[in-house]
């Protein structure tokens, strides 16, 4: 990572480890994003998938390995033989680097959706409400909700909520965005909105990690697929090898699981 | 003609229900008016003159001790809300010394009854007849009035149950909602301000509306150091006077008017915070 001449991957991931007491939720976990890629993350639940995105943004403390972001290390300094987690100031900086959109969308319920997309901005960056709020409602616009910036997200459906979050997590301007299951607490016929914001991301070319359940979704938006069983990336390389022809056995399993659910 | 008869009288369906008399029902009635009226009976010729009690219900000093006790209330409700919000946050603290230092107050400000503390403040210049450091000496005997010992025992006491009050009220806010927050890039502190304090409010209002209502009771308590509340002037009066029932009744109306009308607030409040759920 000293050597200048050797072109470093712009998010590393290295042989994270993860522990919930004395379960393994992360076992060696490594992988290299390069910017503007896109990476689909499927597997079981339970399978670690989540606690990989909450380790990348330093939400949760790792065990082990290292996370760099265009050679920052990420969550942790070096300190005697060994290393302080960081927290404050500098964390949530780094933090902001990251956007994350949660399963269950995690808005405000006590601000307008305008406020949901401002308040980082407003809070965090210091930016003049006026300068913010014209952002806010640049990003509303983006994601096809410029009309409901004054409603509460009480009054709101699930995928327009989902929506807000997005453009609230767009709003920190950051490098890398992090989804975690965004469709999963969706009812159906709301799915299609929020893939379709996702999709446009990724084509606008932001660095992003989906974990996903919707196979066609990564089919068409990924560049790489991870398939990930036990803490364990068990798979990883272009759609169409890892959803058309998987070399495991588990993957083959679970992806046949997911074709046959009806 | 049938179906014009149904169509236009759409009430054919209707079923009108009768209340039929029930005997037990009637003599259990009869039993609680008799109870009521009996009760009535033995205030009214109860050995008391109504009179007096209605002549002291709007004396002056009567009037002071009301005020004395609503102001009492307020400022150990002020000072014990502002402490015990530091205190909930001192519990949830990182910091081992300040989460141990907020915790052993609270279990020892909740297991002190009341009346202890408002004693021991009262007395406190047996035990601490100065305080100061080098030059700066305070006389605390000349400090430490009846009234500063009053308002600093309500408060400290009630700052350790609002301490609990306001915990409970940041804990029922999804752990989910400071995460969000934090991933947009706010520290610790920016998430309580600006996302779980806003969120807890709504839980922490309507027990803290209660505790208010406990305290305009509470205050009475300093009546064992004379703080010119209105059990005190009450106590005063009926020492001279001798009619003891008569302004101890005074004191109760006006201990039932103002929890009456507080906790009337406190349930228009309820409603308020209840409505954005």
């Amino acid at each position: 990572m000293t050597d200048q001449m050797m072109k470093s991957h712009f998010l590393r991931v290295e042989h994270l480890d993860k522990w919930y007491d004395d379960f393994q939720v992360l076992s060696d976990v490594s992988i290299d994003i390069d910017q503007g890629e896109v990476i689909c993350i499927i597997g079981p639940s339970g399978s670690g998938k989540s606690s990989l995105l909450r380790c990348v943004n330093n939400l949760e403390k790792i065990d082990g390995g290292r996370i760099y972001l265009e050679d920052e290390l990420i969550g942790m300094a070096p300190y005697k033989d060994g290393f302080v987690r960081l927290d404050g100031p500098v964390a949530a900086g780094q933090r902001q680097k990251f956007g994350f959109v949660f399963q269950q969308f995690q808005l405000f319920p006590h601000m307008t959706v305008l406020e949901n997309v401002t308040v980082g901005p407003i809070r965090v960056k210091g930016e003049s409400r006026a300068a913010a709020e014209k952002r806010g409602r640049d990003l509303l616009d983006k994601v096809g909700l410029a009309d409901r910036a004054t409603s509460y997200p009480s009054g709101i459906s699930g995928g327009q909520q989902q929506r807000v979050a997005i453009a609230r997590a767009l709003a920190m301007d950051p490098q890398v965005l992090l989804f975690d299951e965004p469709t999963s607490a969706l009812d159906p016929e709301l799915v299609g909105e929020v893939l379709k914001t996702i999709k446009d991301l990724a084509h606008a070319g932001y660095t992003m990690l989906v974990v996903t359940h919707q196979l066609e979704f990564a089919q068409k938006v990924a560049d790489r697929v991870v398939f990930f069983d036990h803490g364990k990336i068990v798979e990883s390389g272009p759609p169409e090898t890892v959803l058309k022809s998987p070399q495991d056995p588990r993957t083959q399993a679970f992806i046949s699981a997911i074709q046959t659910e009806v | 003609m049938t179906a014009e008869s149904t169509s236009t009288y759409p009430n054919d369906w209707t079923i009108k229900y009768h209340r039929q008399f029930n005997l037990r029902r009637t003599l259990v009635g009869i039993l609680g008016i008799a109870v009521v009226a009996y009760i009535v009976f033995l205030f009214a010729t109860g050995n008391l003159q109504w009179s007096k009690t209605l002549a002291y219900l709007f004396d002056y000093r009567i009037l002071t001790g009301v005020g004395y006790t609503l102001l009492y209330s307020v400022l150990a409700m002020v000072i014990g809300i502002a402490g015990g919000s530091l205190l909930a946050i001192g519990m949830m603290s990182r910091n081992i010394v300040w989460n141990t230092l907020s915790k052993g107050y609270v279990a020892l400000f909740r297991a002190l009854p009341l009346i202890i503390l408002l004693l021991i403040f009262y007395n406190i210049a047996i035990f601490l007849p100065y305080i100061g450091f080098g030059p700066f000496q305070l006389n605390v005997n000349s400090v430490v009035t009846p009234f500063l010992a009053a308002v600093l025992g309500l408060a400290l006491h009630e700052a350790a149950y609002m301490a609990e009050i306001v915990r409970a009220g940041v804990n029922g806010v999804n752990r989910g909602q400071s995460q969000a927050a934090e991933a947009i890039g706010m520290t610790y502190w920016q998430s309580l301000r600006s996302v779980v304090f806003p969120q807890a409010t709504r839980l922490i209002v309507p027990p803290t509306a209660n505790q208010f209502i406990s305290m305009l009771k509470n205050t009475s308590l300093v009546v064992v150091i004379a703080g010119n509340d209105l059990l005190t002037v009450t106590k005063e009066l009926y020492s001279n006077n001798f009619l003891t029932i008569e302004l101890l009744f005074v004191a109760a109306i006006w201990y039932l008017v103002m929890v009456l009308i507080f906790g009337w607030l406190a349930h228009l409040i309820e409603l308020r915070f209840n409505r954005g759920a």
